[in-house]
Parts: structure tokens; C-alpha cells; sequence
């Protein structure tokens, strides 16, 4: 009976599939129909399952003399399943073969469809026929759990109700369920109503052959398949196909098999090989375009050969290569040479009309140079081993082939932005912003304007990514244990405290302070002045160069100086830097500047703008993106100081060495000093 | 002018993929920022090569061709900050790392010889 309802509902959605509004009239009909039918078929299953104690129907048979009021329900309601007329099922059945032979797109399946769900109508006569037969008639069951007799009325009621509904909507459609229908078709059809009538005779029609046909090809299979079913489990031919068996074995397969088969041959824990992957596949995306559509390396915006622009590059090749051989076993040097290589890069930008990303580019060189020298110092030194001079064949046959790899990798980026630079330069959607950077967001600054008026809410964004890095920088290093080797205090420092201590006179730690004297003295002169640099860049942002990234970056320069001059306890004794708050209090303020733009009844981020007239400073720019980028300016000092503290504070803290009952730990009180 | 800079680029990506492709962890950070100074100067490359363009606009909009093009700068200033963050966070995690595994390979374990 399940696998009948998988059948009708397959006659419903080709019904719909049809879309013609008849069809989908129809659907709807049959849905109702298989509604009641179907219900009280199931409810005289569960009675007789629950009167005989078995739902197999190869042990049931000859109920009729038991229970012949139940036998009469769902003989009528398996006719209705079946089509017979003066039923409910006959009528949408009708409706349904008639839409069959209506409607053509002169495909095969469309030619072929009346045949087809006659052949299919067929199967639901004979397997109606089946489970009435083999249920109710035949000689009395023998060897069932329990004596089957007539259930109590109430369980019957409702089976009778659903049965009487399918007599009266088959014998009399148009005057039970025709408004209903009605109401139901216009829900889905809208106005597209076609005519139709719901009428038992339509006269000698194709559909009514159709039944005719089905009904007697049903009785035929019938017959003939009698002593197969009941001596077999399942149907012929398909029965051998488990459906069950087939599910479990797709699902191992792909998940289980194909998965680890792929895991094995084509997975690997290792990064290198990932990571030649990913150059690989980088590399062959960009190539099969190229290839395509051909590449010109000529163009019409041939600019003449710059002489210092050329030396600038030289120097900047040397310094990326000499980086690529050096940092294996000399990191400092390697760092030295990234350095310059960023402050080409950097020159290139200011080449390029470019100001505000060299400004960036140089602060942010700054603080990442300061941030891979505090992090060297736990990292142990490399030093090359005086082994053989040469190396195993296999680990020269990968450099080989990593070089290959990075040797074109270079090629294709470089022969690729020498054909894009040559291109006609269409200015696609810059134009917008040029055109309207001054009257929509007020400053004339279009790459500030972009980042903190247009693009504003990517902004927002990527602060947030940056107080995250920050966090994580900060909860990663609570539980820093380095490496073994990093653990004492580095040589230099153990040479100057032996001297220190060597001379009554001094204490420890005096050469360092002696060494970095006049420079700490000039730092923290300086203190002040970055401060005001700092904020001039912020203020100045939204019209010339600058900006809240640039600025508070400079500012968090500016801390970490005085760090780098007299040590972590010396400035935290004198200054309280709390760059949790600095981080939260800028994103608060961004989100505010954004969120004010709402209470006007404008978008998030919506920025307003005027120019107010102060004493001694002028025509000020005021608009609300200032504001924003003030939240921008402030988030990053807390950030880029918090990242830069926290790895600085790892030389405060002792490792492995156990404390004394009282005695708090020197990291704990830094600890609570950034929060 | 312009095959200085894409040699250049050409250069800084070679050295930044060579390195990445290395089997230390401290390699890797200075071939991800090569490659980060690579992609960005390729970024502003997209804007066409003008140099001495005007780069604030005046009250009144002249010729906005003739401007030089802010969005790519606009997203390479984006990029260049998020190249810090991931910079600093891989600098922790190669930290951590080498402390825990007491090895500065990429994978956390020396290979098999």
C-alpha cells in the first residue's frame, strides 16, 4: 500500500509536470481523492492488523466471514483506487488520461504517454484486485496470532466516513465537491481558470476505452501472477532489486570507499605538497584564459624606459632574491632584505600616484618588521650543519622542481601585468567614484572617501578582522610555552649582566640601558610629535593623504618606540596603554557613526557632511565619516599594540621556573594591564 | 616604466612562491609577505601605470580619465592591512608551533628520511 502511494503521487506530480491548467486542476482533484481513498485503506489495514495480529498478506485470507463490514469498506475504497467507476478515483483517473491525450510537445515520451500510464493504470487495478482477493476471500486463515473478528464501532467510524465520502463525490461530483475544488484551483491557478465539468459521462471517449483497457489488462496480470505472489517474496523481475541493499551500497561507496580511496591517492597531511597544489592549479587557471583569448604584449600606452625607476627595481629584485636565499639559516639578514624589498615596493607606489598606500605600506612595513624581530626571538637559531656538501638526490630533484615551479609562477604574474598595463585603460566603475567622491561624500581624498563613505561597510569588516587577529594574538600567547631552546636569556643579554655584575658599581641591566641611552632619550622626545602626526594623518584623511589606518598605525608606532627604548616594566610603570578598550571603544564608535545614519532614517553607514569654520584651525571637515574613521583610527592602536605588547611580554615570563606561595607572577600583573 | 615593475613583481612572486614552497616555518612568513608586496603592487598595476596623475580631486570634476584610478588603491590599502593581521597571526602560530613540536618544519614533525 506504500509503494501505491509512491505510485499515485508519481500520477500526480506528472499531472502537474503536464502544466496545463486542466492538469493542474486535476492534480488537485486526484490529491483529494487519493486522500480519502488511501486514508480508509490504511485504517482497514491497521484493523485487520490489529484483529489478526499480521500485516503479511501471504497469511491472510478468507476475512470476508469475519468481518465482512470491514471486508466491504476497503473493498470499496481499493475500487476507488483502482478506477471503477461511480467511485471518486474513476473520476480524476478520467481527467488524467484525458489530459495525457490532450496535450502534446510531439516528443517520444509524449507520444508514448497514454500507452504508458494505461500500462501503469493496469498495475493499479491488479494490485487492487490482489490485496482484496488474497485478504478477504480464499478459505479461512489458519495459524494467526489472534481469532479476527469486527473491531468496535468507533474504529470503524472513521474508515466509513472516508468511504462514504469517496461513494457520494464518485456518484454526484458536481454537487459535493465541485466548490471545493474550485476554491482550491483558483488558489493556485490565479485567473487562468479553464472551463471544465466534473461529470460521470462524458459519453464514448478515448479515456473511457483507456479505463475499459486497464480494467481488464488489471483482472489479466492478475490472474496470471495469482500463483507467482503467493509464492514468492516480492514482485517478479524487480523483486531481485533490493532497495535497501543498493542505498547501503552507494552510501559506503561514496562515503566510505571512494572518500578513502581519494584520501589515499589523492590526500596528503603535508603542507608543501598542498601548497605546490594550489601554485599549480593558480598558475593553469591563469594560463587557459590567456590562452584562449591570446595575449599582446605590445600596446598603445608604451611609456619610455625610467632610469631610476629601472635602478629602484634592481635594487628591489636583489633584495627579493637575496630574502629567498637567506632566510633558511640567516633570519635577521633575510628581514633586513624584506625590509628594503617593501621600501621598493613602497617607492614603487608613490611612482605609481599611489601616496596614501606608500604611506600605508611604510607604517605598516614598520610595525611588521618590529612584530618578526620580537617573534625571532623565540624562534632557536637554524645553523647550518657542515655536513655534505652535496645534498641527497631526492631533496635536489625537489628543489629543482620547486624553483621550476616559482621560476614560472614569477614569469606568468610578470608577462601577465606587463600585457594589463598596456591595455587601454577603461576606468570601468572608478569614473563613479572620481565623479562623486566630493558630492556624495565630501572629501576629495577619493581613496579615503572609497574606504570610509562608499565601501564603508567592507571597512567595518575588516577592523573587525583585525580586533579578532588581535584577540587571538593575545589568548594564543596566554598559553605560549617556547620552544626549549629559547627558554634562557639570549647570549648577548647573559654577556652584559656577567659584565654588570662584575663591577660593583653597576647594576644589572645597566649596559642595555647605557647602550640605547640616547636612544631612548630622542624616543621618547619623539613620543609626543608621532602622537601629533598621528592625529593631523586622521584629521587630514578625508581631503589629502592619510587616514585612520595610517594614523593608527603611527600612533601604535609610537608606543611601541618607547617599549623598544626602555623595556616593557619601565613603560608600564609610567603609562597605561589598555589597548583592549582602545579596541573596543573604536569599534563601538564605527558601529555608532554607522547605526546614527538609521535614527535619520537613512542605510547603515549613510555618511553626512558639512564644513564647519574653527578658530585657529580653519574650514574643518565634519562629516559623520570622520567619525567612523576616528572608530577606525582607534581600533587599530588597540590592535597593532596589543599584538605588539603581548609578544614583548613573553620575555617577562618565566617559564618552568615554579612560584613561590604569595608571590604573583611578573606576566600576571602585565597581563591585567592590557585589559 | 612598465617592464621594470613587471619584472619586478615578476621577481618578488618568484622568491615569495619559492619560499612558501619551503620546508621552514619562518620561510614560509617571508615568502607570504613577498608574495603579498607581488600582489599588491600587481593590484595598482591594474589601474594602468600613471605617474604624476592627480590623486585628490578638485571641487569642481574635471576630467576623471585623467585622474588616477583609486580603487585598486582603495583595495590594495585594504589588503595591505589584512597582510599585517594574517602576518602576526602566523608569526603566533609558528611560535606556538615551534615551542610545542620542537621543530620549525611546516607539518610539526621532521620528514622521514
Amino acid at each position: 500500500m506504500a509503494y501505491s502511494t509512491i505510485s499515485h503521487l508519481g500520477l500526480i506530480t506528472l499531472l502537474t509536470g503536464l502544466d496545463t491548467p486542466f492538469g493542474q486542476i486535476a492534480a488537485i482533484f486526484h490529491i483529494m481523492n487519493h486522500a480519502t481513498f488511501k486514508a480508509s485503506l490504511f485504517m482497514a489495514a491497521g484493523i485487520i492488523d490489529h484483529e489478526t495480529g499480521t500485516r503479511d498478506i501471504r497469511r491472510l485470507s478468507g476475512l470476508w466471514a469475519f468481518m465482512p463490514i470491514t471486508a466491504t469498506l476497503a473493498m470499496v475504497a481499493a475500487a476507488a483506487m483502482a478506477g471503477v467507476p461511480l467511485l471518486n478515483g474513476f473520476l480524476s483517473k478520467e481527467m488524467f488520461f484525458a489530459e495525457t491525450i490532450e496535450v502534446h510537445d510531439n516528443s517520444l515520451v509524449d507520444q508514448a504517454l497514454p500507452y504508458i500510464v494505461t500500462l501503469a493504470s493496469t498495475f493499479t487495478v491488479a494490485y487492487s484486485l490482489r490485496f482484496i482477493r488474497d485478504v478477504f476471500f480464499g478459505p479461512a486463515p489458519t495459524g494467526l496470532p489472534r481469532v479476527p473478528h469486527e473491531p468496535p464501532l468507533l474504529m470503524r467510524l472513521p474508515a466509513e466516513l472516508l468511504v462514504l465520502a469517496c461513494l457520494i463525490v464518485g456518484v454526484a461530483p458536481a454537487l459535493t465537491v465541485a466548490p471545493i475544488l474550485d476554491t482550491a484551483a483558483r488558489a493556485v491557478l490565479g485567473s487562468a481558470m479553464p472551463e471544465y465539468s466534473l461529470r460521470l459521462w462524458h459519453g464514448i471517449t478515448p479515456e473511457l476505452l483507456m479505463s475499459i483497457v486497464a480494467m481488464a489488462g488489471g483482472l489479466g496480470v492478475y490472474v496470471m501472477l495469482r500463483s507467482y505472489l503467493l509464492s514468492h517474496e516480492g514482485p517478479p523481475l524487480l523483486g531481485r532489486i533490493n532497495g535497501k541493499r543498493i542505498f547501503d551500497w552507494v552510501l559506503v561507496t561514496l562515503s566510505w570507499r571512494l572518500a578513502r580511496w581519494l584520501a589515499t591517492n589523492l590526500g596528503t597531511r603535508r603542507l608543501q605538497p598542498q601548497l605546490r597544489l594550489l601554485a599549480g592549479v593558480a598558475f593553469v587557471a591563469a594560463l587557459l584564459p590567456l590562452y584562449a583569448r591570446g595575449l599582446s604584449l605590445t600596446g598603445p600606452s608604451e611609456r619610455e624606459f625610467d632610469l631610476v625607476f629601472g635602478l629602484l627595481w634592481v635594487v628591489g629584485v636583489g633584495c627579493a632574491v637575496g630574502t629567498a636565499v637567506q632566510a633558511k639559516f640567516h633570519r635577521v639578514v633575510a628581514l633586513i632584505l624584506l625590509g628594503t624589498a617593501g621600501l621598493v615596493t613602497c617607492v614603487s607606489f608613490v611612482w605609481l600616484s599611489a601616496p596614501d598606500v606608500a604611506l600605508t605600506q611604510i607604517v605598516v612595513e614598520t610595525v611588521t618588521t618590529v612584530l618578526l624581530l620580537l617573534g625571532l626571538r623565540w624562534l632557536p637559531k637554524r645553523i647550518a650543519r657542515p655536513g655534505p656538501a652535496e645534498a641527497p638526490d631526492s631533496i635536489r630533484w625537489h628543489r629543482v622542481r620547486d624553483f621550476s615551479i616559482a621560476l614560472l609562477a614569477g614569469l606568468g604574474l610578470a608577462t601577465l601585468a606587463l600585457a594589463a598595463m598596456q591595455l587601454p585603460d577603461n576606468h570601468s566603475i572608478s569614473r563613479y567614484f572620481v565623479e562623486n567622491a566630493y558630492t556624495k561624500g565630501g572629501g576629495t581624498n577619493v581613496v579615503n572617501v572609497i574606504l570610509v563613505d562608499f565601501r564603508g561597510f567592507d571597512t567595518l569588516g575588516e577592523i573587525t578582522v583585525l580586533a579578532v587577529v588581535a584577540l587571538t594574538v593575545f589568548a594564543l600567547l596566554r598559553r605560549f610555552r617556547p620552544a626549549p631552546e629559547s627558554i634562557p636569556v639570549p647570549e648577548q643579554q647573559h654577556v652584559q649582566d656577567a659584565h654588570d655584575e662584575a663591577h660593583p658599581d653597576r647594576q644589572k641591566g645597566d649596559t642595555a640601558k647605557d647602550t640605547l641611552a640616547t636612544a631612548a632619550l630622542m624616543m621618547g622626545l619623539l613620543f609626543p610629535v608621532i602622537g601629533v602626526v598621528a592625529i593631523f594623518l586622521l584629521l587630514r584623511g578625508h581631503d589629502l593623504p592619510g587616514g585612520g589606518f595610517v594614523a593608527g598605525i603611527a600612533m601604535a608606532t609610537a608606543f611601541i618606540l618607547q617599549y623598544m627604548a626602555r623595556g616593557t616594566v619601565w613603560v608600564e610603570a609610567r603609562l597605561h596603554v589598555m589597548p583592549v578598550r582602545w579596541m573596543g571603544f573604536g569599534l563601538l564608535l564605527a558601529g555608532f557613526a554607522g547605526a546614527a545614519a538609521c535614527v535619520f532614517g537613512h542605510p547603515f553607514l549613510t555618511s553626512y557632511f558639512a564644513y564647519a569654520e574653527l578658530p585657529l584651525l580653519g574650514r574643518v571637515p565634519t562629516a559623520s565619516a570622520l567619525l567612523f574613521d576616528i572608530g577606525v583610527f582607534s581600533l587599530v592602536v588597540g590592535a597593532t599594540v596589543l599584538m605588539l605588547i603581548a609578544i614583548a611580554h613573553q620575555s617577562l615570563r618565566r617559564y618552568g621556573v615554579p612560584l613561590q606561595a604569595g608571590q604573583r607572577a611578573p606576566d600576571e600583573r602585565a597581563k591585567e594591564e592590557l585589559v | 616604466m612598465e617592464l621594470s615593475l613587471a619584472i619586478g613583481i615578476g621577481a618578488l612572486t618568484a622568491s615569495g612562491v619559492w619560499l612558501i614552497l619551503r620546508p621552514r616555518t619562518f620561510q614560509v612568513i617571508i615568502g607570504l609577505s613577498l608574495l603579498s608586496y607581488a600582489v599588491n603592487l600587481f593590484i595598482v598595476a591594474m589601474g594602468r601605470v600613471r605617474t604624476g596623475a592627480p590623486v585628490l580631486i578638485a571641487k569642481e570634476i574635471g576630467d576623471a580619465t585623467k585622474h588616477a584610478d583609486p580603487l585598486p588603491q582603495a583595495l590594495v590599502l585594504t589588503a595591505i592591512v589584512i597582510s599585517f593581521a594574517t602576518t602576526a597571526l602566523f608569526l603566533v602560530v609558528l611560535l606556538a608551533s615551534r615551542g610545542l613540536a620542537r621543530t620549525d618544519h611546516v607539518d610539526g614533525q621532521e620528514p622521514e628520511a
